[in-house]
Formats: structure tokens, C-alpha cells, sequence
């Protein structure tokens, strides 16, 4: 047997083929497979500065700045808007981060390796909703410092936990409808895809002002409507709950079920 | 000069009339006698020299852009023909338009709305009572109304095309125009021709303010004839240049010329309407006609000077031109927000102007060109407005890495009681759609075996793999892999895996990349054993996406042995290595056959099969067609290459019995026989002068040309 270069005493081959795999490693390669989708995330500036960093901006200037006035003479406005705009953050991360990601990796062959690879079923799809979990706790921290900084949110330190929990949790439909995109679209179509499931619904769900009145009974048709009034429920800002949060709640898990179901089946059978 | 070179240049130009829109709207807030809230601030300093320098760069900058696209919108139509043309415009004009305006009119409109705010101290002014009613359509474009006016005209001009190449089918017609357009641009008359149309409209507007030239066409989606008219002429002479690309020469050698009647006119305009903006229309008359005349001759002047000064001045590439040129889309579209935002900032401090108006040019183009650089250029947004996507840093070459070959054994290797066939594929069918991909295959993988997969592109090979591997499920046939299902996860752990063309995550490092797949496994190698092994050890924190191709493949080579696996399958494992890194990778292959692990591997290069197989396994249209050990598949095609040099015809050898194929090299003729002996006989009798003769057995290469041709 030649000597090989800078090798410690291992054999190169395992030929122990029966012994199964121990159940620590294997919940080990599930929670590696959603560290590293994490790190990787974090590590793209596109999605770390563009996910993570633009909301913030985007709620000092419209949600605190320039609604002062409007929240002075109604305080709830505040909490509505930091409701509404972070609503928008969370979302960010799940159809993007989610739905580019795959389906520019679904593309280049990586899942099909993965396929081949003996990767513990689904841990790559977990890894991806884990991602866009991990990325709605770090804007939902960065939200809350900014509206405890300014002041403009109006609501207390339980509120403030409840709300950011809800949409924490409500990040996971908006993942699963990433997934989706990922699951069926090209690289180069996703983010079209994507920017179709996310602008549109942001401006129809009211997040962020009063909707005309012929556009206003539609608002029920999206997630982000519903999210945010899990998060309003959640928080108990009665004054902008419009439908029960249980209903909300329950739409949001039909939403992550159907979607969910069809990225799987997609995946699944072409990866 | 080559069409690129001139590509260069318009670029260029381009881009400089985007960024003149920057400045432009940078400046704006200064303009002396702006009337509060007709922009989102009147600064407290006004200044005439900036009056001067709008006035000026708004005379041509629009119609410079149009010009400019009309030019390139030819040239998409030409080169991609009308359906890659709409869907090239669809995606890099409407997508923007409808995206941009999505995203940008709330932010215009808070900003609007905090800077008026701002200007009248907090107290909205009532709208005046008798506003004009809105026009027809009336729609806030706000500035993105130049990508809705440009798709319109594109339509107007494909139409134009369309009718004109349908009644002027021998072209005739077309001759003469371009006969008439050479004619225009050598005597420089195209500069009084090109603006009449324009001329007339704006002459003929009685709301006409004067000072701001053409009126821009941004508050309603039908945009009205003095627009209609100067851009459309812009856009459809542009697209006519582009049929005689070397009219942009007359314009390198015209440019001082054309420039300094550009000043000379702009001076004329100046001194009629002067450096402020009056908000009311002209008066019609002589002064207004040789106002709108000026101003017209000015347009073009300016705009085929700075196309010849571009021409002369940046044909070359230039890396910081180019880097612009693709900025200034980006930055164009999403200026106005940012602009703004900056003047309502500084607006009301108690500076000069010539501090200020600097202040906000240079913070908006910081913040334009981080976004630009960090968010745009090497995104998805980057890939629409740009046609590409720029890596975000650039590829390496591959390097050699340190060779050092330091001691250390492997150790145990247990043995297991004996399966002798790790996987096998057994009179499997399988066809995608029409097409059939394997038809009746039957292969087995020995253990402690290479077994070498050869075959031209479309063999099979590819789905005997991903049939072992479980990616694909057979019509019909039986497939296993380590006696169990390669579906079975349980299986796979055993089992690693090197494909072709795979991405793998770019942002992840080696040493990340190497620990997630090895976790995979139920006992794999340490991460060093992984990277000595491969010889990646100087590049373990590199991230994946900074590898050569070469060191890629390294990287998904450690990968596929880092689980220890006991059957191995490699997908063209050294294509794109350097000789160093391909020995390295053969020595660790052949390690690893010699502690027992087995080996499948595709290949193109043959000597890679000679160098390593066990077994060949030769495959087409979905068959076995041969197979054996190296030497077998050798006598199995008994063949014998003859090489001489003779004055034979290579077509009187062919016909020669047990000749297979005769080809005329550079001084010699190549002949393959399957009875060498004879052919060698008849050779020397039939031409005394043979010389240079030499036979030797077919190599692999050979036998594998002529088994695949067989059965083709």
C-alpha cells in the first residue's frame, strides 16, 4: 500500500455497510444543513444587506419620520405601521432568500447531488425554512430596537414580544411559498416570480396605509393581510384587528400546507 | 475600427446622457425663480450658473437617449430578430417600468410631500382653484415616462419596418432613403432636417414654456405630439444610422464643428428666453420661430457632436467606462428619490449654493453607485437592467498547490463477508418520451473493481448513473446497489457521488463544504485526512465561488470520498484539471481501489481508462456493445494500426480486403486492418519505395471509434 500524503492512519474505505447510522448524527446533519444554509445566506450581500438592512431605513423613514404627525393625534397608528412594515421585513427573506436561492441551486444540479448524497430526507428544504426562521428573529430584533429607539410603535414590552413571535412564525407560509417558486421556476424567473408574490400583495394588504374603498374588501385574499393580523392579534391592537386572528392563523397554515405540499411533490419527483 | 469599438462609444454616450439626467434633476432645486412647490424644494440659494447648465444639458439629452436607442434597438432587431427583440425589450424596458414605478412613485410621493411640507414651513398650500383639467389618460409616469414613451416607439418604428419591408420588397426604396440619410449627415443638413418635425409641433403649442424645450410627456400614459414628435424622430434615425454604422465616422471627423454651432445656438436660445426658467408660454411671433428653430439646431448639434467626441475619444474599452455604462441604468432609475430626498435635506441651510448643489450630487451618486455595486450589479436586478450578471469577484487561475508527499499509512481494512457484485443494473429499459436512453442494459460492478464507463455523448451512461444512484426509476428492469435500493437512504451512506457541471453553494468555504457532506455519513474521514488527501489544504477557507474550475472539481472530488464510501461514482471526475491535480486525483483513486472500495467512472478521456480500469464497458444508443478488461476490449477488436509513407491512393488501399479504414495523414497514410499480416504484404509488393512502416496494436482510443461506429 503506497503511503499518501499527509494522511493520519484512516482507512479510505468503510466497508462496515451494515451498521446503520447513529440517531446524534443524524440530527447533527439536519441542524449543520440549516447552520451553514444560514451562514451562507448571511455571507451574500445581496440577500444580507438587501433582507436584513433595507427595512430598517425604509420604516424610520416612512413609518416613523413621516408619519409623526399622524401618529401623534392617533397613537395607534404606530403600532400599525411597525405591524405593517415588519410584516414586509419578514417576508423579504422567505420569498427571496427561499425561492432564489432554490431555484438557482435546483438549476446548477445541487439538489439532484443532494438526491444522490445521503442527505436525511428533506433536510435541505428544512435548512431553507430554518433560514428564513433565523432571518425573521434577527429583523424582528432589529425592528423592535429601532421602534423601542424612536419611540413611534406604542406598544409595551409584551406586545412588542407577542407581535415579533407571531410574525416569527409567520415567516414559515411566506417560506413555503418561496419553496413554490423555487420548486417550479427557473433561476433567472424566481426573482420575477418572487417580486409578483411580494410587491403587489404588500400595497393591496394595506400594511402601510388606508386602502380605497374598492380595493379594501380584497385585502383578505393575502397572506401578508392575514400575517399581519396575526401579528396585530397576537399584540392585542384591537383598533386595526378587521378579521379573527384565529382565522388568520388558520389561512396562513392552509397557505403553508398547500404550497408546502406542492414545492415537495415538485422536488420530489425532478428535483 | 470594428463594430465593437463603436459599441464603446455609444455606450458611453448612453450613459453620459443618463447621468446628465442625474445632474440635471440634482440641479433643479436651484433653479433661480423656481416657483415654491412645483419641485420638492426651492433651495435658499439659487444660482444662474446652474440655470445655464440645465438649460443646456436639457436641450439634447433626451434626444441623445433616444437617438442612442433607436441605434441599439436595430441592432437587438437584427441580431435577435423580432420575437428576441420584444422579449429582449420586455424584460429590460417594461419589467423596470412597471417594477421601477411600483417601487418608486411611493417613494417619490413621500418625499414630495415631506419636502413641500418643508418648503412652506409646514402648511400645505391649498391646490389653486382653476387647475387645468387633467389630460386625457392622465397618469403620474413621473420620470420613468421615458421607457414608456420608448416602448411605444419601438412599436411605432417595428410597424413602420414591417409596412415599409412589405411594399419595398426589392429594396429599392430602401436604397434611396439611405442614400438621402448619407446625403443628410455628409453636408451636415441633417442638422436643420432632423428637427423640423419637432419644430412645427412646439411652434405650433400655444402653452409652450419656452425654457424647458420639449415637454416632458410624464403626466399621462397618451403622450402628446411635441414629444411624440421629437423623440420619434430621434428613435427612428437612430435606427437608420444603425443600417450604415459608418455614418458615426462622419460625425468623429464633424465634432468641433458640430459642437461649436451647439454652443452658438444654445447662446441664441439663452439670450431669447434667458438663464431662469419663465413659467409662462411665449407669445407667438418671429422671436418664438427662431426661438423653437435655435433650439432645434441646437438639439442635434449637440447630440452628434458629443456622439463624435465619443467616437474620437472612447472607442477603446476602458474597464471604469464600461462599469459606468452599466451603472447609469440603475442609477438613472432610481435617482429621483434620492436626489430629492438630499436637496429637501440641505434646502433650507444658510449655505452657497456651490457647497450645496455639490453636496447633493456627490452624496446621491454615493448612495446610487453603492446600491448599484452591492444590491445591482452582480443581483438578479443587476441581470435585467444589464443583460448580465457580473461575478462578484473575479475567477482565480487554479493554482498547483503545495506538493509535498509526507508519510503516514492507512491502516485497517476490514473485511466484509464477500458480496461480488456491488451494483447492478439488470435488462433495464428506460426512455424519455420518444427518445429511448437505455434499452436492455445490463452492467455489474464488482467489489475492489474500476469499472470504466466509455461511450459518445447520449450513450446512456449518465442514466445507468442516475439510475444507480437513485435519481431515476427504471421502465423496466431491475436495479441494486449494495444489495439493497438505491432509494433507500440507508443504502446511500455507502455510497459517494462526484457529477458533472454541479454548483455547488458559492458562499460556503471548502472546509464548510467538506464537514456538511461528511456529516452525511455514519463514520467518514476527519477533515484534514479530507483535505490531504485531495491536496486542498491551502485552500480550506477559500469560499467555493473564488476555485478555478479545476479546483472545483478537487473540491467535489473530496466531497465524494469524504463519507469512506464503499462504492464510488465519478462523472467525468478531471475534466478541467491541470496535469498535477489529475495525477494527484488518479493516485487517490487508485488508493482507494486498493483498499477494497469500488469505482465507476465515466469518462471522455480514454487514456484515463487505460491508466485506471479494471473492466471497460463500452456503451451506445442505450446498449452494451463491448466489455472486458482493457486488454480484451483490445483483442476482442483485433485491430492493428498500419502507419507508412507511400505513393499509394488511400482510395485504392480502402478497397484492399481486411482494410477497415485508411486516412492521409500530413506525409503518412494510417491504415486500420483486422489481418495486418496481409495488408503489410500487399503493401511492400504493391509499392517498392514503402517506407516509415510501422504496426502496432489499436489503442483504446481506436477501438472505441470503431466499436461505437459499428453499432451507430
Amino acid at each position: 500500500m503506497s503511503a499518501l500524503h499527509g494522511m493520519t492512519a484512516a482507512a479510505l474505505v468503510d466497508q462496515q455497510v451494515a451498521v446503520p447510522m447513529r440517531l446524534g448524527r443524524v440530527v447533527r446533519a439536519y441542524a449543520q444543513e440549516a447552520a451553514y444554509e444560514a451562514l451562507r445566506m448571511l455571507r451574500a450581500p445581496a440577500f444580507s444587506i438587501g433582507l436584513l438592512v433595507v427595512p430598517i431605513p425604509v420604516y424610520l423613514f416612512f413609518g416613523v419620520i413621516l408619519s409623526a404627525p399622524a401618529i401623534a393625534k392617533n397613537p395607534g397608528i404606530g403600532s400599525y405601521l411597525f405591524s405593517g412594515f415588519s410584516t414586509f421585513a419578514i417576508m423579504g427573506p422567505a420569498l427571496f432568500g427561499v425561492g432564489c436561492t432554490l431555484a438557482l441551486e435546483r438549476e446548477a444540479g445541487l439538489l439532484k447531488l443532494k438526491r444522490a448524497w445521503p442527505a436525511p430526507g428533506g433536510a435541505y428544504l428544512i435548512a431553507k425554512m430554518a433560514t428564513a426562521v433565523v432571518f425573521a428573529v434577527l429583523l424582528m430584533i432589529l425592528m423592535v430596537s429601532t421602534a423601542v429607539l424612536t419611540g413611534k410603535a406604542n406598544l409595551t414590552a409584551a406586545q412588542f414580544l407577542a407581535l415579533s413571535l407571531a410574525l416569527i412564525a409567520a415567516s414559515v407560509p411566506f417560506a413555503a411559498i418561496g419553496l413554490f417558486i423555487g420548486a417550479y421556476s427557473s433561476g433567472s424567473a424566481a426573482p420575477a416570480f418572487a417580486n409578483i408574490a411580494y410587491l403587489p400583495q404588500l400595497w393591496l394588504s394595506g400594511l402601510f396605509f388606508p386602502l380605497p374603498k374598492f380595493i379594501e374588501p380584497w385585502a383578505v385574499i393575502w397572506p401578508a393581510f392575514h400575517a399581519n393580523q396575526v401579528a396585530l392579534g397576537a399584540a392585542g391592537v384591537r383598533e386595526f384587528m378587521f378579521v379573527p386572528t384565529l382565522l388568520s392563523i388558520g389561512v396562513l397554515a392552509g397557505i403553508t400546507v398547500l404550497f408546502g405540499g406542492l414545492a415537495i411533490r415538485r422536488l420530489a419527483r425532478h428535483g | 475600427m470594428s463594430t465593437h469599438d463603436r459599441l464603446h462609444a455609444l455606450d458611453a454616450v448612453r450613459a453620459f446622457a443618463l447621468l446628465l439626467g442625474v445632474v440635471f434633476h440634482a440641479g433643479f432645486s436651484f433653479l433661480p425663480g423656481l416657483i415654491p412647490g412645483i419641485w420638492a424644494m426651492t433651495d435658499t440659494s439659487p444660482s444662474t450658473a446652474i440655470g445655464v447648465l440645465l438649460f443646456t444639458s436639457h436641450i439634447f439629452r433626451m434626444s441623445l437617449f433616444f437617438f442612442v436607442a433607436g441605434f441599439f434597438g436595430h441592432l437587438l432587431f437584427h441580431r435577435r430578430g423580432a420575437r428576441g427583440f420584444w422579449a429582449d425589450r420586455c424584460k429590460r424596458i417594461l419589467v423596470p417600468l412597471v417594477g421601477g414605478w411600483v417601487v418608486l412613485f411611493p417613494a417619490i410621493a413621500a418625499v414630495w410631500i415631506w419636502g413641500i411640507t418643508k418648503t412652506f414651513d409646514g402648511k400645505l398650500p391649498a391646490p389653486p382653484a382653476n387647475l387645468p383639467p387633467p389630460p386625457p389618460g392622465a397618469f403620474p409616469l413621473t420620470h420613468l415616462w421615458f421607457l414608456y414613451v420608448l416602448l411605444l416607439l419601438y412599436v411605432l418604428v417595428v410597424v413602420a419596418r414591417s409596412a415599409v419591408a412589405a411594399i419595398d420588397r426589392r429594396g429599392s426604396l430602401r436604397c434611396v432613403l439611405d442614400a438621402v440619410v448619407r446625403g443628410a449627415v455628409e453636408t451636415g443638413a441633417i442638422v436643420v432636417l432632423l428637427p423640423i418635425p419637432a419644430v412645427a409641433a412646439l411652434y405650433a403649442r400655444p402653452d409652450w414654456i419656452a425654457w424647458f424645450g420639449i415637454p416632458t410627456p410624464d403626466q399621462s400614459l397618451i403622450p402628446h405630439l411635441a414629444s411624440l414628435a421629437a423623440y420619434g424622430t430621434a428613435v427612428s434615425f437612430g435606427w437608420l444610422v444603425h443600417r450604415q454604422i459608418d455614418l458615426l465616422n462622419v460625425w468623429r471627423r464633424q465634432w468641433p464643428a458640430l459642437l461649436a454651432v451647439a454652443i452658438a445656438a444654445t447662446v441664441i436660445c439663452l439670450s431669447l428666453v434667458g438663464s431662469a426658467p419663465a413659467f409662462v408660454p411665449f407669445a407667438p411671433g418671429l422671436r418664438k420661430l427662431g426661438y423653437a428653430c435655435s433650439y432645434g439646431v441646437a438639439i442635434w448639434c449637440w447630440s452628434f457632436g458629443i456622439v463624435g467626441a465619443a467616437m474620437r475619444f472612447m472607442s477603446q474599452p476602458n474597464a471604469a467606462v464600461r462599469y459606468v455604462s452599466d451603472a447609469s441604468y440603475w442609477i438613472y432609475l432610481a435617482h429621483l428619490p434620492i436626489v430629492a430626498a438630499f436637496q429637501v435635506l440641505v434646502g433650507r441651510l444658510p449655505w452657497h449654493w456651490s457647497v450645496k448643489f455639490p453636496i447633493v450630487l456627490a452624496a446621491s451618486m454615493l448612495v446610487l453607485l453603492t446600491s448599484y455595486h452591492y444590491l445591482v450589479r452582480s443581483t438578479f436586478v443587476g441581470q435585467l437592467l444589464n443583460g448580465r450578471k457580473y461575478p462578484r469577484t473575479p475567477q482565480r487561475p487554479a493554482s498547483s498547490g503545495s506538493r509535498s508527499d509526507s508519510g503516514g499509512t492507512s491502516g485497517d481494512s476490514r473485511v466484509d463477508p464477500p458480496a461480488e457484485h456491488l451494483a447492478v443494473l439488470e435488462d433495464v429499459h428506460k426512455r424519455y418520451g420518444k427518445t429511448v436512453a437505455l434499452a436492455g442494459l445490463s452492467l455489474d460492478v464488482r467489489r475492489g473493481e474500476l469499472l470504466a464507463v466509455l461511450g459518445p455523448n447520449g450513450a446512456g451512461k449518465s442514466t445507468a448513473i442516475s439510475l444507480w444512484l437513485g435519481l431515476l426509476q427504471p421502465d423496466a428492469g431491475r436495479v441494486r446497489l449494495l444489495g439493497g435500493s438505491p432509494e433507500d437512504v440507508e443504502t446511500r451512506r455507502h455510497i459517494g457521488v462526484m457529477m458533472q457541471e454541479v454548483g455547488l453553494t458559492p458562499e460556503l468555504r471548502v472546509r464548510e463544504l467538506i464537514e456538511l457532506t461528511a456529516g452525511y455519513y455514519p463514520s467518514p474521514l476527519s477533515l484534514p485526512d479530507t483535505l490531504a488527501l485531495t491536496r486542498l489544504e491551502a485552500l480550506a477557507d477559500r469560499p467555493y465561488a473564488r476555485l478555478s474550475a479545476g479546483q472545483k472539481r478537487q473540491v467535489q472530488f473530496a466531497l465524494a470520498i469524504c463519507g469512506r464510501p464503499a462504492l464510488l461514482f465519478l462523472d467525468e471526475p478531471t475534466v478541467g484539471l491541470d496535469v498535477d491535480a489529475r495525477e494527484t486525483m488518479w493516485r487517490t483513486i487508485r488508493e482507494l481501489v486498493s483498499q477494497g472500495c469500488s469505482v465507476v467512472l465515466t469518462t471522455h478521456y480514454l487514456e484515463e481508462a487505460e491508466a485506471l480500469a479494471d473492466r471497460v464497458m463500452v456503451l451506445a444508443n442505450g446498449r452494451l456493445i463491448a466489455g472486458g478488461t482493457v486488454a480484451e476490449i483490445r483483442s476482442v477488436v483485433s485491430r492493428k494500426q498500419i502507419t507508412c509513407s507511400t505513393t499509394l491512393e488511400p482510395r485504392d488501399v480502402e478497397r484492399w480486403p481486411g482494410v477497415l479504414a485508411v486516412t492521409r495523414g500530413l506525409r503518412h497514410l494510417q491504415i486500420t486492418a483486422n489481418d495486418a499480416e496481409a495488408v503489410v504484404r500487399r503493401l511492400l509488393a504493391a509499392d517498392e519505395r514503402v517506407g516509415d512502416l510501422e504496426v502496432r496494436q489499436a489503442g483504446l482510443a481506436e477501438a472505441f471509434t470503431a466499436l461505437t461506429k459499428e453499432a451507430a
